[in-house]
């Protein structure tokens, strides 16, 4: 009888809980993925791209921890916050590869500048 | 419900508190805002969309849930999906000015290439007209010297065939031509003997042909058997029956003159037959023409005006090549192109 009282309570507590919202393991699956895109996209190396990262996977922690306490509402926020500051690192880096590509290619232009225009002042 | 969703309900109500807006949508608002302001709005536009969606989805949420976890996070996404934007954004316009400038050498390397074929199309002009013009002046140079060794032919042939009808010398007064008296004359005529007609001719010829432009003086000597007057006389008028004939075979009359020199100027022994023979001649003494060199080795120097130049006159008028060179080169109508030769008109024709 008190058995079945605490299952039922239990159940009850649980089911509140649980809810039925579902184990955001896709969201999660997601935003880990992204945040090892950013990895891999050099955001290590960024500052502001490293912050962020560094957010997400605080995040993807947290929000792990929270699906092992079966809170899945909020874990599902936490994967939703921690895919997009991952996303944001992901940009940031991107960005900061766009700068230095630019910075790369007008230096090459420079250079390139000058020694056609040695290469005309050479022929007159 | 949390502490911020009622102050924030409460002061809405009051309509006065500016505090209560919660931080995260305070940052999301700042957050879009900024990317407004950013190139985002010009370059990327449908991440700015999603960003404004976002915040409007927060600030709903906001208005019905209050400051809940939920609002809460939707707020920060909308914060973050705005960062993103601008981000993005700003990558966006790094790449498109990286592909300008890319364009930009790629032009200036066409420039410069298509300067370099202009250039280079130029150059093999200029390459090609200047090897025509060498071409041209080698094959003058190699006309100039066939004429020239045409000339020394001719000159040869002149000079051999003079020597075969009269003594030819060379001396400081020019070339001389010693004619025979006893061929060229019957005792004490000055009629040219008929026999002598053509040889008299072949020298008129060999005279116009190879100087056209030689100044001659004819002179006539004669043994000193007889009178002196007589003989100076006869010497006279042999000399000028000798310039007759050559100008009327061609010989510009202008540039020859004929004196008698009677026994004044004996060359033999007047003692002797054969030495009385040889005193009785007639010479005619060639000086070449002013200006006319060729391949005579005194040719080249010291050519002045035909009778002035009598003294210092070059040997071998007739020996000369520039002689042929000038009529043959008049008789082609071309004009010395560095040809150290007279310029002489008219080439062979004769003058009057």
């Amino acid at each position: 009888m008190k058995t079945h009282l605490f299952c039922g309570l239990t159940c009850a507590a649980l089911v509140s809980a649980c809810s039925s919202y579902p184990r955001p393991e896709e969201n999660l699956a997601n935003s880990m993925a992204v945040a090892r895109g950013a990895s891999e996209a050099g955001a290590a190396e960024v500052p502001q791209a490293q912050l962020q990262l560094k957010l997400a996977h605080d995040q993807i922690e947290a929000a792990k921890m929270l699906m092992e306490d079966g809170k899945y509402e909020e874990a599902d926020y936490m994967t939703l916050r921690a895919y997009y500051d991952a996303e944001l690192a992901l940009a940031l880096a991107r960005e900061e590869a766009a700068k230095r590509g630019l910075q790369h290619t007008e230096r090459v232009s420079e250079a390139r500048k000058s020694q056609l225009s040695q290469a005309n002042s050479n022929q007159e | 419900m949390s502490k911020t969703s009622f102050l924030s309900v409460a002061c809405v109500l009051a309509m006065g508190c500016s505090e209560a807006v919660p931080p995260e949508l305070a940052d999301a608002r700042q957050a879009y805002a900024d990317a407004e302001q950013g190139p985002a709005a010009q370059v990327n536009p449908a991440g700015l969309h999603e960003a404004a969606k976002a915040l409007t989805k927060a600030e709903a949420t906001y208005e019905d849930e209050g400051a809940t976890f939920k609002a809460q996070d939707r707020a920060y996404i909308a914060a973050r999906k705005a960062k993103i934007a601008e981000t993005q954004a700003r990558t966006m316009q790094a790449e498109q000015q990286t592909a300008k400038v890319r364009a930009q050498t790629r032009a200036m390397e066409q420039a410069a290439l298509q300067q370099l074929g202009s250039t280079k199309r130029d150059l093999q002009g200029q390459i090609k007209s200047q090897q025509n013009q060498l071409q041209s002046q080698q094959q003058i140079l190699e006309q100039e010297r066939e004429r020239r060794q045409q000339a020394e032919k001719l000159a040869e042939q002149a000079r051999a065939d003079l020597a075969r009808i009269a003594q030819v010398g060379e001396t400081e007064r020019g070339t001389v031509i010693t004619l025979p008296g006893n061929l060229f004359f019957a005792s004490g005529k000055s009629e040219l003997l008929p026999s002598a007609q053509a040889k008299m001719s072949q020298v008129a010829q060999v005279l116009v042909t190879t100087s056209p432009d030689a100044t001659m003086q004819v002179e006539g000597h004669t043994d000193s058997q007889g009178a002196e007057k007589y003989n100076q006389q006869l010497s006279e008028q042999r000399a000028q029956t000798v310039r007759e004939y050559l100008v009327s075979r061609g010989v510009a009359a202008d540039r020859i003159t004929s004196k008698g020199l009677g026994e004044s100027q004996p060359i033999a022994d007047n003692k002797s037959p054969e030495g009385r023979a040889n005193n009785r001649r007639v010479e005619i003494i060639v000086q070449p023409a002013a200006g006319s060199a060729g391949g005579g080795s005194g040719a080249q120097q010291g050519q002045g005006a035909g009778q002035g130049n009598a003294g210092k006159a070059s040997p071998g008028a007739m020996g000369n090549p520039g002689m042929g060179v000038n009529t043959e080169g008049n008789a082609k109508g071309k004009t010395g192109s560095g040809d150290t030769t007279t310029p002489t008109s008219g080439g062979s024709s004769p003058r009057r």
